[in-house]
């Protein structure tokens, strides 16, 4: 039987000390720190290489890969990545390897926060392999089954500007007509020109676990059947198993859409919604009431219901840990359709609380095993 | 002439070196003058830019509010800013507003976040929340009943408009009223609406703009004919000119024909087209001309090329 609960991270990781601007003494202390933790091998040759400032770029990045994998791998999850070491961020960094995006400058999140928007200015091609080589430098260092993040075409779509798309259909009257249509042609370019080669390559050169991130998902209510034709495009007919990851939405709009996507698990972010207290009932899990819909809809994929929240520095206890897990399994009245996850990835958290909150997931999820195996 | 006027419908977008100083004032490392004489002269500049391209109304372009409510929550007895919440379909987040006590205005508040130097001796339009709209997206733990929350933010709204219009002439209130058009509100929150505005106009007198975008203009009809408007704003990329001329629109109309949530930069010509595709098929008395939301959606370089375009169609729908 297999393994009841099992962990996986969602991706990405505070980037590893060695790679702020500026190395100090606190720096090189931190990285020699985690890296005996971690027990990191040879980390002692980066520790010399960064106190003589002898070291170039490019293996500071392989060393950050092989942080963020022992990282994971310490704290004795079950599906690593290397917490997306080498990117920037999940949107620029695959677009700046796609020809047709260009950055014209900043847009507005939130407040003070932006991010370097894309215009698709021409049809989308992928120049070059986006996260190949992070894999293939994960797979020879780490035993653990390795699960790559992809960021999703609809989610790149619906961040960026479609002025090609729009551009060629200057024969539409209707602005409106217009925006829809090129918002379409762009979104299923992008999945099949761009991301679709991408996981092929992957697959191609062995990755069996693929993360098809899509936060944008659920965004645009009116289009849930093209988000789903995207994801589709992108996966068909592809030998591996897909997990869609989407957070801080409302899930209700994927509902009937889902039951069309051609996933394997989905992983959504629960715990930032729940309360901080042990008990499985529904008001101690308030976070959790849209598993009921799941169950309703009788999914073929399993459910990886967040129960580490990733924004806060809060630790949750193992304890908490397992009653989400075990009240999740309740709701679907099945243990083996849950998996054990963090809400999102850990980039906001410093390692020190992440890597707790990491060592709290992996024995939950065994409190939560022993006591429905009981 | 049926062409009568150009401008934007709100925010605009900050420069890089705007922000970074926005960033160090958050963490303390730039001081509250610095800030402020640095938001005078980018202020000054998005005027200058707007006169320059011929837009017959400036807007102040409000680079010191952080989100629609943000001035509000920020500083009126009663409420204060929650949770970041998406705004509607965008990237784009805004703190949703938590009433939790009985709102009381204790002080001017605007005066705060408007750059009056930098419209004074201009025709401005002063851009503000519909009540309606601002009570939809708060969270009400107060009031209980949106009506009563409505009317106390109309209150608020127009304290600040008498405080105002004591400093400065205003050529144009603009209420930003988006939720009005996400669906097809029923006969009760359409009242709703309409005694909020009310509210407003009992102390306003001059011309009102109620601008809806992220949907469609024709969920509204017929009912916002009748809210007193003097210029009801359409955002015609999320609203079909077609649905329109079902329907006897006897109120001037700003049409929001330049997308300001694509970099794609519209031609004249395509401006233009729009423009009398609407004048032909709705014949609304008069129309304006302009964006279809706030500008800070794009980045600063393309809002500044789509002002441009904006004055040159308005030239050339008027035969300049």
């Amino acid at each position: 039987m297999e393994k009841l609960f099992p962990t996986q991270e969602v991706g990405s990781l505070l980037r590893a000390p060695f790679l702020k601007k500026t190395i100090t003494e606190a720096e090189i202390s931190e990285t020699e720190y985690w890296g005996r933790l971690l027990r990191v091998p040879r980390y002692e040759e980066l520790i010399h290489h960064l106190k003589t400032g002898r070291y170039v770029q490019g293996e500071l990045y392989d060393w950050a890969s092989l942080f963020g994998l022992k990282f994971f791998e310490s704290a004795g999850l079950d599906v690593i990545w290397d917490g997306e070491q080498r990117r920037i961020e999940m949107y620029e960094y695959p677009l700046r390897s796609i020809e047709g995006a260009v950055f014209y400058g900043k847009v507005k999140v939130w407040d003070v926060e932006t991010y370097n928007k894309a215009a698709i200015v021409s049809e989308p091609r992928l120049l070059r392999p986006i996260y190949l080589d992070e894999f293939l430098f994960a797979k020879k260092h780490s035993e653990r089954e390795l699960k790559v993040p992809v960021t999703g075409p609809y989610t790149l779509a619906d961040w960026s500007f479609p002025e090609y798309h729009y551009s060629i259909h200057s024969e539409v009257r209707s602005i409106q007509e217009r925006k829809k249509l090129a918002r379409r042609d762009l979104a299923i370019d992008l999945a099949e020109k761009v991301i679709r080669p991408v996981v092929e390559q992957l697959s191609r050169a062995g990755a069996k676990r693929i993360q098809i991130d899509e936060p944008a998902a659920t965004t645009n209510p009116e289009e849930m059947e093209l988000f789903v034709e995207t994801f589709n495009k992108v996966v068909s007919g592809i030998d591996a198993v897909f997990t869609l990851h989407i957070c801080y939405s409302d899930y209700t709009r994927l509902f009937p859409y889902i039951l069309e996507l051609k996933i394997d698990e989905i992983s959504i972010e629960c715990a930032n919604r729940d309360s901080p207290y042990l008990g499985q009932d529904d008001e101690r899990r308030r976070g959790y009431p849209i598993l009921k819909l799941f169950k309703e809809y009788r999914p073929r994929f399993r459910i990886a219901p967040g129960v580490i929240d990733v924004h806060t520095d809060f630790i949750e206890s193992p304890g908490l840990v397992r009653d989400r897990l075990l009240y999740s399994a309740r709701v679907m009245d099945d243990p083996s359709m849950i998996i054990a996850c963090n809400d999102c990835g850990l980039r906001t958290r410093r390692w020190e609380v992440a890597y707790k909150k990491e060592l709290s997931l992996v024995e939950g999820s065994r409190l939560a095993r022993r006591e429905w195996e009981a | 002439m049926k062409f009568t006027g150009c401008h934007l419908a709100g925010l605009y977008p900050r420069s890089d070196q705007l922000i970074t100083l926005m960033r160090k004032h958050g963490r303390g490392t730039a001081g509250r003058e610095e800030l402020l004489s640095a938001v005078c002269e980018e202020s000054r500049k998005i005027v200058e830019t707007q006169r320059k391209a011929g837009m017959t109304i400036i807007v102040e372009g409000q680079l010191m509010w952080h989100d629609h409510f943000r001035p509000f929550t920020e500083s009126i007895h009663g409420m204060e800013p929650g949770p970041l919440t998406r705004w509607f379909d965008n990237n784009m987040f805004y703190k949703k507003p938590v009433i939790i006590d009985e709102l009381v205005w204790n002080r001017p508040v605007l005066l705060d976040y408007i750059i009056l130097d930098a419209v004074r001796n201009t025709r401005w339009k002063l851009v503000l929340p519909e009540p309606y709209t601002f009570a939809a997206l708060s969270d009400d733990r107060y009031y209980g009943r949106v009506e009563e929350l409505v009317i106390a933010i109309a209150d608020i709204l127009s304290k600040e408009l008498s405080i105002l219009e004591e400093r400065t002439s205003i050529e144009m209130v603009q209420l930003s009223a988006p939720m009005i058009v996400q669906r097809r509100l029923d006969r009760d929150s359409a009242e709703i609406v309409r005694q909020g505005i009310k509210q407003i106009k009992k102390t306003f007198s001059g011309r009102l703009m109620i601008h809806t975008f992220f949907g469609d203009f024709s969920h509204a009809l017929p009912w916002i004919l009748d809210l007193g408007a003097d210029l009801l704003g359409i955002d015609l990329t999320s609203t079909g000119i077609e649905n329109l001329a079902q329907h006897d629109i006897d109120r001037p109309l700003y049409a929001g024909i330049l997308d300001s949530r694509n970099s794609y930069v519209e031609s004249v010509e395509e401006v233009v087209r729009t423009a009398e595709a609407l004048l032909e098929k709705v014949e609304p008395p008069e129309i304006h001309i302009g964006t279809s939301a706030d500008m800070d959606f794009l980045p600063k370089t393309v809002a500044d090329r789509k002002v441009t375009i904006l004055g040159a169609a308005y030239k050339a729908l008027r035969g300049e």
